[in-house]
């Protein structure tokens, strides 16, 4: 009678390492899964980059045509009598550039869409000797046109 | 009879079914194993392609920001990487190897000329066991004759 309860009482219950098995199995599925997920959200962010890197330097080569067309308007217009007279004409006719009158030269603004959401915007000083100055070279978001906006904060006054 | 009566009796049952329980359990384990490591490959390869892509679009921004200053890839490439081999096979295009060869930058180059200055488009395709990773595309100008100042 003490033997049938030794043996009984020797070895794990039946079902223990079924359980601890079925443990083990959803805790490594999870972590493979998580790992899984990690290493793809990693590459589609790796791929976003890129992508932008793509959409940012091809507005930038844009913007770098626009500045030689200008550098070129500019070369020309020194060679003219009115330097800020014949560079507004000339840089006028390229498309998106707005130009206006400085002390000593002109300043030609002009942007170029990076993508849907942001846009590549420039600003470049002329001086009357035909030398050029880039002011700003900075992407900028589509929507905040307005470059006074800022965070309402208290005055100090009640 | 002796050893029947002790089978219907239950002295061995549990030790014959704990066995059983073992080797379901075993096969069990090693077929979701097998699923599990092929999960955890996978996502070993996809975060090594990810970090090597990561590391090719890090080093083309570098070299398209070396670029803008001197007009000239070979340059560029200098700044970046380290005793790299240089192969260019003709006036625009170039072959640049990094010094362990794993990856490979084939660039070309197209150079207009305008009045003022001249404008330089790069094209960076990266590349590495022959397998595409990256392109990208840049310009820079340089005025003639330094039109700009600081």
């Amino acid at each position: 009678m003490n033997n049938k309860k030794k043996v009984r009482g020797a070895g794990m219950g039946v079902g223990y390492v079924s359980v601890m098995i079925v443990f083990a199995s959803i805790c490594l599925t999870i972590f493979a899964v998580l790992s899984l997920r990690a290493a793809g959200s990693n590459d589609a962010f790796n791929e976003r980059s890129g992508e932008f890197l793509r959409q940012y330097y091809a507005a930038d080569s844009k913007a770098k045509q626009i500045l030689a067309q200008l550098d070129e308007c500019a070369k020309t217009a020194v060679a003219s009598d009115f330097f800020e007279e014949s560079f507004e004409l000339a840089a006028g006719e390229i498309d998106g550039v707005t130009t206006s009158m400085t002390r000593g030269g002109c300043k030609a603004v002009y942007s170029v869409e990076i993508n849907d959401r942001q846009k590549l915007s420039v600003e470049v000083t002329f001086k009357n000797n035909g030398k050029y100055e880039i002011t700003r070279w900075q992407s900028k978001s589509i929507s905040s046109n307005d470059d006074d906006s800022h965070i309402n904060v208290w005055d100090g006054t009640f | 009879m002796i050893s029947l009566k002790t089978v219907n009796k239950g002295v061995r049952r549990p030790i014959n079914l704990f066995l059983a329980e073992i080797i379901i359990a075993l096969l069990f384990f090693s077929i979701s194993g097998a699923v599990i490591l092929q999960v955890f490959a996978a996502a070993d390869i996809k975060s090594r392609k990810s970090g090597e892509l990561e590391s090719v679009i890090l080093c083309a921004q570098t070299l398209a920001e070396a670029y803008f200053e001197s007009g000239n890839i070979v340059e560029a490439a200098k700044i970046v990487w380290e005793n790299p081999e240089i192969n260019t096979t003709d006036g625009s295009n170039t072959e640049i190897y990094t010094a362990d060869g794993k990856i490979c930058l084939n660039a070309s180059e197209q150079r207009k000329k305008t009045s003022a200055g001249e404008l330089c488009e790069l094209n960076m395709v990266f590349s590495s066991d022959g397998e595409e990773l990256y392109a990208l595309s840049c310009s820079a100008y340089l005025p003639d004759g330094g039109n700009a100042y600081e």
